[in-house]
């Protein structure tokens, strides 16, 4: 396969994002986001994710802006009478929310829970980006995570390199005779 | 006072056009010209409204739409089509236009001066990134998450 087709090509290093303890309180992480996408003084320049470490300094997950409305979905849960009523776990979280202490580690998204080698298409990352709904995708190098593939950068630098002349059509249709072949085995089959 | 959908969105008319026949091709080259011009950071938009031949607003593509043209070239998804070509016939499209992938306008909504609170739900229930805000039943704006994180400490 073609260099440019392959995910890791496209990645951003593990080491270029903010990092934060996974036992830290969301709203730090709020914080350093905020920080970060003001680099340069100028808006929305910065990565839209902090990685959040465990206390040995490996990493262990991602916090994304995604993971952060999670938080507010437990407030509004807590909030809920019926779930009041009728869950137990209505206790636990009204007490972590009463203390401060909703933590990265409540809301990221675990490191292992998605993620794809670095040798793999950029159109397998493309289909689990729609498939699961995320923005981000751990790339692996020899089984350890090296970098986090973006979707965004992914669309740009992937018209970059190709005009996306490689798109816009179906497989099948650029190899007619393969889908008439196909089609007329059918009939054969079924006697016409 | 909670906040509402208004106070966060994106009003519609900020957002550049596409029309509904155009090319994929030609819907990521206007993306792509969007970026540039922002200095090359995305704080410019993500998305284009979709139009037809009438101006009348009927989608939004967004990145994720373009992205689903970048997945029809996955071998599972060929094998997939190929098993469907082999069994239901399937229509295969030689050029994918715009309508083939956008988002329709009138799924997931919130009205202007809903609570974000329930756009926050509607795009964590959907699993988007963004959700569209109504008046008086026209699409008047957009709500992405980033727009979110700016009011979220008052939120969670």
């Amino acid at each position: 396969m073609s260099p440019m087709h392959n995910a890791g090509a496209y990645m951003i290093p593990l080491e270029e994002y903010p990092t934060i303890l996974e036992s830290e309180n969301i709203y730090d992480a709020i914080r350093i986001l905020k920080e970060n996408l003001h680099k340069n003084n100028s808006p929305w320049q910065g990565h839209r994710l902090v990685v959040a470490l465990n206390n040995n300094s490996e990493p262990v997950g991602i916090l994304t802006l995604k993971c952060l409305l999670k938080a507010v979905c437990l407030r509004l849960m807590a909030e809920d009478n019926s779930f009041k009523s009728e869950s137990v776990s209505w206790y636990f979280i009204d007490e972590m929310r009463a203390k401060g202490k909703v933590t990265v580690r409540e809301v990221m998204r675990p490191l292992e829970q998605f993620s794809l080698d670095y040798n793999n298409s950029v159109f397998k990352a493309a289909r689990i980006f729609i498939n699961q709904g995320i923005n981000y995708l751990p790339i692996k190098k020899d089984q350890k995570v090296v970098g986090i593939l973006n979707s965004r950068e992914l669309f740009f630098k992937y018209y970059e390199t190709t005009r996306f002349k490689a798109l816009n059509r179906h497989w099948l249709s650029n190899n007619s005779s393969v889908s008439a072949f196909f089609k007329k085995s059918a009939l054969r089959l079924i006697g016409n | 006072m909670g906040i509402n959908a208004e106070q966060v969105m994106i009003p519609i008319d900020e957002y550049p056009i596409v029309f509904e026949n155009d090319s994929v091709e030609n819907a990521a080259k206007i993306l792509i010209e969007q970026y540039q011009t922002k200095d090359s950071s995305w704080q410019g938009y993500e998305s284009l409204l979709v139009i037809n031949n009438m101006h009348e607003k009927v989608g939004f593509l967004t990145l994720r739409c373009i992205l689903k043209a970048m997945e029809l070239n996955d071998t599972v998804t060929v094998y997939h089509n190929l098993y469907q070509l082999f069994t239901n016939g399937i229509k295969i499209a030689p050029d994918l236009s715009v309508k083939d992938l956008m988002r329709p306008l009138h799924i997931s909504y919130v009205k202007s001066h809903d609570d974000v609170e329930k756009a926050i739900q509607i795009i964590m229930r959907n699993n988007t990134n963004s959700v569209f805000v109504h008046d008086k039943e026209d699409i008047v704006g957009i709500i992405r998450v980033i727009d979110i994180l700016w009011c979220l400490e008052d939120l969670i």
